[in-house]
Order: structure tokens, then sequence, then C-alpha cells
């Protein structure tokens, strides 16, 4: 794989608009955090300012203020975002008094039901992103032109971007539901969402199914797709010649080269069922990501861009 | 033949619950475990969450009901609706029909059956207690999570949420009246109804209140099904399987899953390595397939150059898989089971026989 070297500048024909924000979504293990990795490198050889936004429960327990975002050995900006410390800078930011706030994060009802109502820390953590992306320099220009957002597993991932929707109908007064309508607005207009699959029966019909529950439950379509870790060995005419006509004794150097073959050949017809059914599916052509076995983000990056080349 | 004799072992017992993330396989790894004990003679129940059409299809059934289903001899299958599970329970506990109707409409109720941590694992557990008693194992598969670990924390996170003593010390004397009937005594609790309030209005309040009023009896039997829950997952004839790839598996994962389940006295059988590359397991192939002119080849040079760089490829693939799985064994200290990559998706019970031969080999005589 060719490396990138610093003093010279790859530039490169983008797959995808990367200006604004990017929601990466796909069922776990599909390579959701590689992608996201990839696209955040991508957008800063594109000569962007970039943020990544990383989403899980934080490792450090008991941790009660969001990290701010920092730059990384990569080059893009990043920060990991957990919804219940979210939650917890949002009540420090509606408390204010520092002793109140300690005494309300740690009390049992806090803990226990305002922190874990279903929707109500993730859509405190989605106007997190929001503000970053509307968060401006000293000369007024964006801090971060693009945002890329690596997102929890399907389920959850779904039911962050559902929240503001849910919310909204569920209590349609207040602060929170004039947060959730900003939030409404801004993704529906200025947000995308992009799936992540490979080429696997779950992972495709998941991502479909994905698809499905979004449009029913925020009307809002996925921009562009990412069908992952497709190996797309193709034998030439005349090895595929040589598996159809050569018969090589068993154990022979031959015959393990042939079952190789024929296994490529395999693999490459169930990459392309699925490659079908995911376009079918989506009602948009996926992007084929090639395997990696570097998983940095710059060997991201020149995968991603290699399907539009 | 370690992992062997821990999976062995497993079938004899009484509960075997599958965990891992989403995407590994962990379905058909329950089916194939579960059709392993009942060739074993045991009468076996697997059940499973969604199961994908594949599935359904290599059980050879159109649909799986909430019911056990008979499959084939003494191999039973279940599908677990945790919604649905919610729902009986809802009404087997209401008082009347139309407060049954008020609870099921609730918006708050619709929510927290669907989306709240941990209720899918404890309604999989009320579904699956019901029936326990007519088989002999049962094996389990757990819902798609994130992590391997949100099974076990599943009763304590919903016990949380709806420990009735706290939200009734907030909510109820709030809403029975209809308005703020009394002012909480601290001010930690002034400022949290205040926040809440302000923040989500009053008809959420509303449908929140209403669902705690309507639920008290509800709470005693989560109470109890959470509680059973953890007796169970101790008890002796209980283990756990964690279900992983080289592709997706993180090293620190099956370690933190062993630690984890140690932490609380519970019994881990073994890691089960899905779709690994058949040359990890074979210990690769013989380099000399890989070199030019290594004896007589029938191919032409320029194919047999095309092929060999093919299986250079492969070769990489299968020493990834290789170290990746070293790494899992060496960091957990379970014993791993390996399953090869297999040429077809599991598609019958044939190929089902084929999975559970790699986890469960039939001893010769046996």
């Amino acid at each position: 794989m060719a490396r990138r070297s610093a003093d010279k500048p790859v530039r490169r024909d983008l797959p995808v608009d990367l200006d604004g924000t990017l929601f990466i979504l796909g069922k776990g293990g599909v390579g959701k955090s590689v992608i996201s990795d990839g696209l955040a490198a991508l957008a800063l050889e594109a000569g962007h300012k970039t943020l990544l936004v990383r989403i899980g429960e934080s490792v450090q327990e008991g941790r009660r203020e969001s990290p701010a975002p920092a730059p990384t050995k990569h080059g893009f900006d990043a920060v990991d975002l957990d919804p219940r410390v979210a939650m917890d800078d949002f009540v420090r930011h509606v408390v204010r008094l520092r002793p109140l706030f300690e005494r309300i994060i740690r009390s049992d009802v806090y803990a226990k039901f305002f922190a874990a109502a279903p929707g109500l820390p993730e859509l405190v953590l989605l106007g997190r992103i929001k503000e970053y992306a509307a968060e401006t320099d000293r000369s007024g220009a964006l801090r971060w032109r693009t945002i890329v957002v690596d997102c929890p597993s399907s389920g959850h991932g779904l039911l962050m971007l559902e929240t503001p929707f849910a919310a909204y109908r569920a209590a349609p007064v207040g602060p929170f539901a004039r947060l959730a309508e900003r939030i409404m607005t801004w993704l529906k207009t200025e947000a995308r969402i992009a799936l992540v699959a490979i080429p696997e029966e779950m992972a495709v019909v998941e991502a479909i199914e994905f698809k499905e529950d979004l449009v029913e439950r925020t009307g809002i379509r996925p921009s562009f797709a990412f069908l992952n870790r497709m190996r797309q060995e193709r034998l030439s005419a005349a090895a595929r010649q040589a598996v159809a006509e050569i018969e090589a004794t068993a154990g022979s150097s031959d015959r393990l080269l042939l079952d190789c073959a024929v296994q490529a050949q395999h693999r490459a017809r169930i990459e392309a069922f699925h490659q079908r059914r995911l376009t079918k599916g989506l009602g948009l052509k996926p992007l084929v990501v090639g395997e990696l076995s570097d998983c940095r983000p710059a060997a991201m990056a020149t995968a991603l861009a290699g399907d539009a080349a | 033949m370690k992992g062997a004799a821990a999976i062995s072992a497993a079938l004899q017992g009484k509960l075997v619950i599958v965990c891992g993330p989403g995407g590994v396989g962990k379905t058909t790894v329950s089916a194939a475990l579960a059709l392993a004990a009942a060739n074993l003679g045991r009468k076996t129940l697997v059940c499973t969450i969604d199961p994908s059409k594949r599935l359904r299809t290599s059980l050879g059934l159109a649909r799986l009901t909430g019911a056990p289903q008979k499959v084939k001899g003494r191999l039973f299958a279940m599908r677990l609706d945790p919604k649905q599970t919610f729902d009986d329970l809802v009404r087997r506990h209401a008082a009347d029909p139309e407060a049954r109707e008020r609870v099921l409409q609730n918006r708050f109720y619709r929510e927290i059956s669907r989306h709240l941590a941990g209720t899918h694992e404890v309604m999989a557990m009320e579904a699956l207690m019901g029936v326990s008693g007519d088989f002999d194992l049962i094996v389990l598969d757990t819902p798609p999570a994130s992590s391997a670990l949100a099974f076990l924390d599943a009763p304590k996170r919903v016990l949380d949420f709806v420990d009735g003593r706290i939200l009734r010390y907030f909510l109820k004397p709030y809403f029975v009246a209809g308005h703020l009937a009394i002012e909480p005594r601290t001010i930690v609790g002034r400022t949290f109804l205040r926040i809440l309030d302000s923040a989500v209005g009053l008809q959420f309040l509303r449908d929140l209140s209403e669902f705690f009023l309507a639920f008290e009896g509800l709470f005693e039997s989560f109470r109890q099904t959470a509680s059973a829950m953890g007796a169970l997952l101790k008890a002796e004839g209980t283990t756990f399987l964690l279900v992983t790839t080289p592709a997706t598996s993180r090293v620190s994962e099956g370690a933190a899953f062993a630690e984890a389940l140690r932490e609380r006295g519970l019994t881990a059988a073994a890691i089960v390595a899905n779709r690994v590359h058949p040359w990890a397991i074979e210990g690769g192939i013989d380099a000399s397939v890989l070199e030019s002119g290594g004896g007589e080849s029938q191919l032409p040079e320029e194919v047999a150059r095309e092929l060999r760089a093919l299986a250079a490829r492969e070769q990489v693939r299968a020493e990834g898989d290789a170290r990746q799985l070293r790494q899992v064994a060496s960091k957990s200290g379970l014993p791993a089971v390996l399953v090869p990559e297999l040429e077809s998706d599991v598609h019958d019970l044939r190929s089902l026989a084929a999975v559970a031969a790699w986890l469960a080999p039939v001893e010769a005589g046996s």
C-alpha cells in the first residue's frame, strides 16, 4: 500500500461530499470506526479542518464532564462523547451552582432515572454535536468544516437519531422540545447519514432494515453507503479456464492453487450478490471499500478514495 | 481439546447462555449447540430473538413462534419476543381492561418496552423461565448488544430504573393531585422537579406518572424476574459462551468478558471463534506451494503465478486470523473453540450439523 509522505500533498477525487456533519452508522463489527477514521483523514487531506466524534460509554467510570475536542496524531481533532456524561454537562449548564450540581449528580434519582431515561441523554448529546457544527473561530469561520460522527451500532445509533423526533412528539413544549425541534431541523437540512455494511447476510439485511426504520421514524434518507471488506478478487480469463479444465490430483500444489481459485470465485459471487442486494434495498449505490490489513486512518483514506478513482 | 471438553460439559448442564456482539453468528452457533445436545439425547430448546429467515429455514420451520416448536428429534426452538413478553406481563398484572389499554398505549411505556437498556434481556429470561421445566437443556441466544457484558448487567439496570421507591418519592404525590401537591423536602428534590418540569413539560410528566401509577403490580413481578434471573445465572449447570470472529473481535473484549464473569462468580465455558479462515485452523498451506518451480505443474506459468499470488493473499488473511486468536486466547485465559468460515451460509439442518461438528466433535464409539 502506498504511504503518503508528509511533504507531498495528495490530491484525490473525494468519493463523497465531506462538507458538514456526517453520521456513520451500521451494525457492530462492520468497520464503522475504521471508515470514520478514514473519512476524517480524507477530509483532512482535502484541506478541511476536521473533527471526529466518537460515541460510546466512557471508559473512565465516574467521569462527570465531557472532554474538549483535541488534536490527534493523525492531524484531525477528535473527541469522545458519552451520552450520560453529556447529560451531566447539560444539568451543570442548567443548575450553574456547583455544590447543588454535585448533589444532584450524586443523587440516586438522577443516576438511576433521569440520566438513564431512554433518549434524554442522546438528545442532549446530539445537541452537543450540533453546537460543534456551528462553532466558529475568532475570524468567524467555522472551526470544523467536516465533522464525522462514529455512532453506536445500529439499534442504539437509530435510537440516537430518532430521539429528537420522538421527544418532540412526546412533549412538544418546554426547553427540551425547542432543543428537539432545532436538532430535527438541523438533521434534516445540514447533516448527512452514511450506512456501513459488509458483504454478509446479517449486515446487509440490517442495513436495509435500518434504512427503512430511519425513513419511517425520521423521514431522513441515508445519503450514502459503504460496502466494506470487499476482497474483490478477480480471476483472469486464463485462470478461469484452468479452473474449469485442469484436473489436478488431490494433494498436489496445482490442486491447492485451483481450490484457492474456486474459493475466490465463490466469494466474489457472494460479494456481487450482496452488492446488488444492498444497492436495491437502499436505493443508492454503495461505495465499495477493499479489505485492509492496515487499519490506520491514512490507509483507510486511500481505500476510500480508491472507489472514486 | 480443552475447548471441546468445556463445551461438552456445558451441553450436559441446564442452561447455556451465548453472548457476543451482533453479527458474529451467535444465533447459528446457538442453534448448532442445541442440535449437538439433542443428538446426545438431551431434550433441548434453543431460544432466539428475531432469527434471520435463513435460520428458520435451516431449522426447517416456516415461522418461529413464542412457544417451543419441535424441529426434529429432541431439538426444539422458540422465538423470544421481548416486546410481546412485556405486553403479556402488563396484561397479566393490569387491574382491569381499561388500565391495561392505558398502559399499552402510554407513550412512556412504548418507549421503555422498546428501548430501555436491559429490558430485552430481562424479558428474554422471563419468557425462558416459563418453559424451562420442560427441557433438559436450554440454549439462549442473547439479544444483540454492543457489548457481551450487557446481558450480565441487565437485571440491575432494569431494577434501578423501575425502582418504585425512588420514583414514588418524586412522582406519585406530585401527580395524584394532578398538580404540585407536595414540596419535596430537600433542595435537591426541588431542583430536580424544576428541571424535569421545565425541561420536558407537563404532558411527558403526565405520561410518566400514569405509567408508574399503573405499574405498581408490575414492579413486583419485574423484581421477581430480575432476581430470579440473577439466581439462574449463578446456578450450577449454567455456563456462558462468548462468540466472536477474528474480523470483529478485539483482543480486550474476550479478556473483559472473562474477567466480568469471574468477578460475578459466573462460569465461563469457552470462547467460540466463528468464521475463522480454514487455513488458520489447519496450520496454513505448505510454503512450497507459494514458490515457483516447486514440482511438476499442469498450469500455464501465467496462471500459476496469478494463483500463487492469490494463495499468498489468503495466507496473509489466515495468519492474521491465527495471530488474533492467539492473543484473544492468551489474554482471556479461556479455552477457545474454532469454527471455520464455511463455504456457504448455514441454510439447512445439514449445514447446521457441520457447525455442530466443529463445536462438539462426536467421539468415536460414543
